[in-house]
């Protein structure tokens, strides 16, 4: 199945909107702040301090009364730029996963074109490819649309490299939304560690499929990772299948916990959730639109 | 163990083929379905988790190979149909199934009507189907000519159909050759154990000859040996009402041969004296009827002299007192009719070859039923004698050659080509020695014989010396390939023969010899025995067929064909290759004529060597001696092992 980018999508769009304007009262240039740590004056949060944050912004007082390191975050009002990574690699060709995320990917674009956020589509996965480059407006969502259409599912995700070409070739900091399987075997941690030390602001929006997590397999079969072309002969049995259904969710809730202590706001959606309902949780948890 | 199915040398080449064809499949590499996965790490990671080592899952694939293999061996085995040897405690036991002439008495125990041998039957099933596991059984027929009628069996089924396919015959039980039959049979094996399945109306003198147990007298040869066998006696019939004709017979009067007079002897077996109507039936129609009165085991004979007809079959029937009853007149009906044969009126065309002898013309002219043809010596053509049935030579001998082609008379042969070498000259010899017991010398003396010149022959092995003056034979007979020939060493006109009684008497017995003897008492073949049938010249086998309509072959040796005959009634004998010879085929007689087997008074317990014999007993439960089944089983549970660990993933 194709995204199909048409007038009740649109419609759709325009309804999220609406939506996302109850959640947040914009301001006069760019109608959101973005958070960055430190080179604001209004407090706004407290997170976990991880290896690689700014000593300077620690919370001395809580560390003394609490014994916990604390960093402290404040909110800089500024023009925000809004970077979507979707990954098109070959694995999230599998279950519509890509389609999916092509949808989301265009809801998001349009809420923060929208609010003329200045917003920017990178594919990764695979051969390098085109980004689109920073638009701002309601008016340039076809040329989103367009553009995402023209993204084609191929090659293996390599998040890290992909995530590292982007921090290199993107001068201004900004909200970053990856949208990926994460389906990556040598990891995510590196890539996501990578834009946050680059001070992006990253959010995580894994897309699965309850077809990947309790395959249908059984008996004699040759396995091939669509991404690796790795061949294994296998001999699916019930066991093997309830164990990787459990595989699949520890991987899941190690992307989730590696996210949550780290403050990166996490989503995971199933193919089959509708993709406004994926959004408007986007949304309400904040960060996005906040 | 032994192998009663496929032997192994093809079993063995055949596992070898197909564990080939199974261990070939089994190397073939499993063609696996593919599927696309998205991220193949996660799969690795699990499969990492559950697999073992490589050597269990190439061992595991062995224990599947291993499975298979051993199901086809078992299969394989299956068909071998594998049995265990002898037990030693499994009986091995001969069914001796009476089916001799008396078993078709129909005082069987059940409904009206049933036969001693159908209830002997159901008796034998009843033990066949009671027998041990271990058991192993062989059912042998008791008639005439006892024979096995299956081999040792563990088999119930094969055993029930032997018992099934018995079939009474018309003849007399030959008990000695049947215990011996049987004594053979189990000499060497475990818990040898004979039933007789019978009426036990069985030969005395054979069995006060059976042995059961050592004894301190000399073994003699004629003793039956049944030391160390279990020997049982399952008793059937309840009557022993029977009253029978044991003897028929019918001769044509030599002088007379239109007319005949008919013998017939009829015994009672009952304790009581009874009535019984005899008829005498010709060509199916009734020529004479007479009621007997019989005392209690009384036997009669009765002669019926002149009696005369057209048929030639002749049948004797013992009926019930009335004739309307419609019941039996005893229990057993086989020995209530007795067939004869009268022989056909035959002129036997005969070929004189002589320059004149009024003394043999006369002789010859006696006897109406001849049909002389008189030729000159010079006329003499050997072809031609193949056409008569007999040739008088008188003082002529054809020369090597040009032997006639048919019996021969021979009156003076001389030379080389005398059928019977000259070895000499006797002057004025006396007749010395007869052959009494030669047909050629039937009613005929030639004491004080005179006569003044004759030739002695010098005979070949098998050539009878008829008369002879001091052991130098004078008269001559040879038979010999189907061909009959007598040669008188003298001239009729140098002796007083011509002048005595003798001499016609001597040609007519010559030519009734010629004739095939048969024109004397018409003795009807007894069934039950071998039978040495007369066959016409050049026939090498007989074509006999018999009452039932089954015909059978018998082969010819000097002249006569050895055939047993089993049923009572009328034979029909054809030669091989076929004649056009109108005495070629021939009709006999037979009948049981045995008033052993016609005293069917059964026996409720048989006591031999001293002993009472007991009831046969069931065997024991134990393991079936034949594998097949438990073999198929264990391939069964072994496919099913098979396919669980196959589909549990235990053996892929």
């Amino acid at each position: 199945m194709r995204a199909q980018f048409d007038e009740s999508f649109l419609k759709k769009l325009e309804y999220l909107y609406v939506v996302s304007r109850k959640v947040f009262s914009g301001r006069m240039r760019a109608e959101r702040r973005t958070k960055k740590t430190g080179s604001g004056v209004e407090f706004a949060d407290h997170r976990n301090y991880t290896v690689g944050d700014d000593l300077r912004y620690l919370d001395w007082s809580v560390y003394g009364r609490l014994d916990k390191l604390l960093l402290r975050l404040f909110e800089e009002e500024e023009d925000l730029h809004i970077y979507i990574l979707i990954d098109a690699s070959a694995s999230m060709r599998a279950n519509d996963k890509l389609d999916y995320a092509q949808t989301v990917c265009a809801a998001l674009a349009y809420v923060g074109l929208a609010k003329l956020d200045r917003v920017s589509i990178v594919p990764f996965g695979g051969p390098s490819r085109d980004r689109l480059p920073p638009s701002r407006g309601k008016g340039n969502i076809f040329k989103v649309f367009r553009f995402l259409s023209e993204v084609a599912p191929e090659g293996r995700t390599e998040l890290s490299r992909a995530l590292e070409s982007f921090v290199h070739q993107t001068k201004r900091r900004g909200l970053a939304v990856v949208i990926s399987d994460f389906y990556d075997p040598a990891g995510y941690a590196d890539g996501l560690n990578l834009l946050r030390y680059h001070r992006f602001e990253p959010t995580v929006v894994q897309i699965w499929s309850e077809r990947e997590a309790r395959p249908k397999l059984r008996g004699d079969v040759e396995l091939v990772d669509v991404e690796t072309g790795e061949l294994r002969e296998v001999t699916i049995t019930e066991r093997a299948l309830s164990s990787y259904a459990k595989a699949h969710a520890a991987y899941c809730e190690q992307l989730a916990t590696f996210c949550a202590g780290r403050g990166i706001p996490y989503f995971r959606a199933d193919t089959t959730v509708p993709f406004d309902e994926l959004v408007l949780r986007i949304f309400r948890a904040g960060g996005f639109l906040s | 163990m032994t192998l009663a199915g496929a032997p192994l040398g093809l079993l063995a080449p055949a596992f070898a083929v197909l564990g080939a064809a199974v261990v070939a499949l089994y190397v073939l590499k499993l063609r696996r379905q593919r599927v696309e996965v998205p991220f193949a790490d996660l799969w690795q990671k699990i499969l990492r988790d559950t697999e073992t080592t490589a050597l269990w899952r190439k061992l595991r694939r062995l224990i599947s190979l291993l499975l298979q293999l051993a199901m086809l061996a078992l299969i394989l085995g299956a068909i071998g149909d594998p049995h265990l040897s002898a037990s030693s405690r499994g009986r091995t036991i001969v069914l001796l199934l009476d089916t001799s002439a008396s078993m078709q008495a129909t005082d069987g125990r059940g409904a009206a009507g049933t036969t001693r041998l159908a209830e002997a039957q159901e008796q034998a099933r009843r033990l066949i189907r009671g027998f041990g596991a271990e058991d192993v059984a062989m059912v042998l027929s008791l008639d005439g000519r006892p024979a096995p009628i299956s081999g040792f069996q563990s088999d119930d089924r094969e055993l029930l159909r032997a018992v099934d396919a018995a079939a009474a015959t018309d003849t007399p039980a030959d008990l000695e050759r049947a215990l011996r039959l049987a004594a053979d049979a189990l000499r060497g094996r475990t818990r040898p154990t004979l039933v007789l399945l019978g009426d036990g109306a069985w030969d005395d003198r054979v069995l006060a000859r059976v042995r059961l147990a050592d004894s301190t007298e000399k073994e003699k040869l004629s003793t039956i040996d049944l030391r160390g066998v279990d020997v049982r006696f399952a008793p059937v019939g309840k009557s022993g009402d029977n009253v029978g004709i044991t003897a028929f017979a019918v001769r044509r009067y030599r002088a007379n041969q239109t007319a005949y007079e008919v013998l017939v002897e009829v015994q009672s077996f009952r304790d009581h004296a009874s009535v019984a109507r005899l008829e005498l039936v010709q060509d199916g129609e009734v020529v004479n009827v007479e009621r007997l009165e019989l005392g209690a085991g009384e036997r009669v004979e009765r002669l019926y002299p002149n009696l005369a007809g057209e048929g030639t079959r002749l049948e004797a029937r013992l009926r019930p007192e009335s004739p309307t009853s419609k019941e039996p007149l005893d229990a057993f009906p086989v020995d209530d009719r007795a067939y004869a044969l009268l022989p056909p009126r035959h002129k036997l065309k005969v070929e004189l070859i002589t320059a004149g002898n009024l003394f043999l013309e006369g002789a010859l002219l006696l006897d109406e039923n001849l049909q002389v043809e008189k030729l000159a010596p010079g006329n003499y053509d050997a072809a031609a004698t193949a056409k008569y049935d007999a040739v008088v030579l008188d003082a002529f001998t054809p020369p090597k050659g040009s032997e006639p082609r048919t019996h021969a008379l021979y009156l003076d042969p001389r030379g080389p080509a005398s059928p019977f070498p000259v070895a000499g000259e006797l002057d004025a010899p006396l007749v010395t020695e007869v052959a009494a017991d030669h047909p050629l010398m039937r009613w005929v003396t030639l004491k004080d014989l005179n006569i003044s010149h004759a030739t002695r022959f010098a005979l070949a092995p098998g050539d009878v010396a008829v008369a002879a003056a001091l052991k130098q034979p004078i008269i001559a007979a040879r038979e010999r390939d189907g061909r009959k020939t007598v040669a008188l060493g003298f001239d009729l006109r140098r002796s007083d023969l011509p002048m005595r009684v003798a001499f016609p008497v001597l040609v007519v017995n010559a030519l009734d010899w010629f004739a095939g003897a048969d024109t004397g008492l018409l003795a009807t073949y007894a069934t039950g025995q071998p039978w040495r049938l007369p066959a016409p010249p050049g026939a090498s086998e007989l074509a006999v067929t018999a009452p039932d309509g089954k015909t059978q072959r018998a082969p010819v040796h000097d002249g006569r064909a050895s055939f047993y005959g089993s049923s009572a009634g009328y034979y029909q004998v054809s030669p091989l290759p076929p004649s056009d010879a109108p005495a070629a085929m021939r009709q006999f007689a037979a009948n049981l004529a045995s008033s052993s087997e016609s005293r069917i008074a059964p026996r409720a317990e048989l006591i031999v060597d001293g002993r009472k014999l007991p009831p046969p007993e069931p065997g024991r439960l134990g393991v079936r001696r034949s594998l097949w089944s438990y073999l198929i089983l264990v391939a069964l549970a072994i496919a099913l092992v098979e396919w669980w660990t196959y589909n549990r993933r235990v053996t892929v």
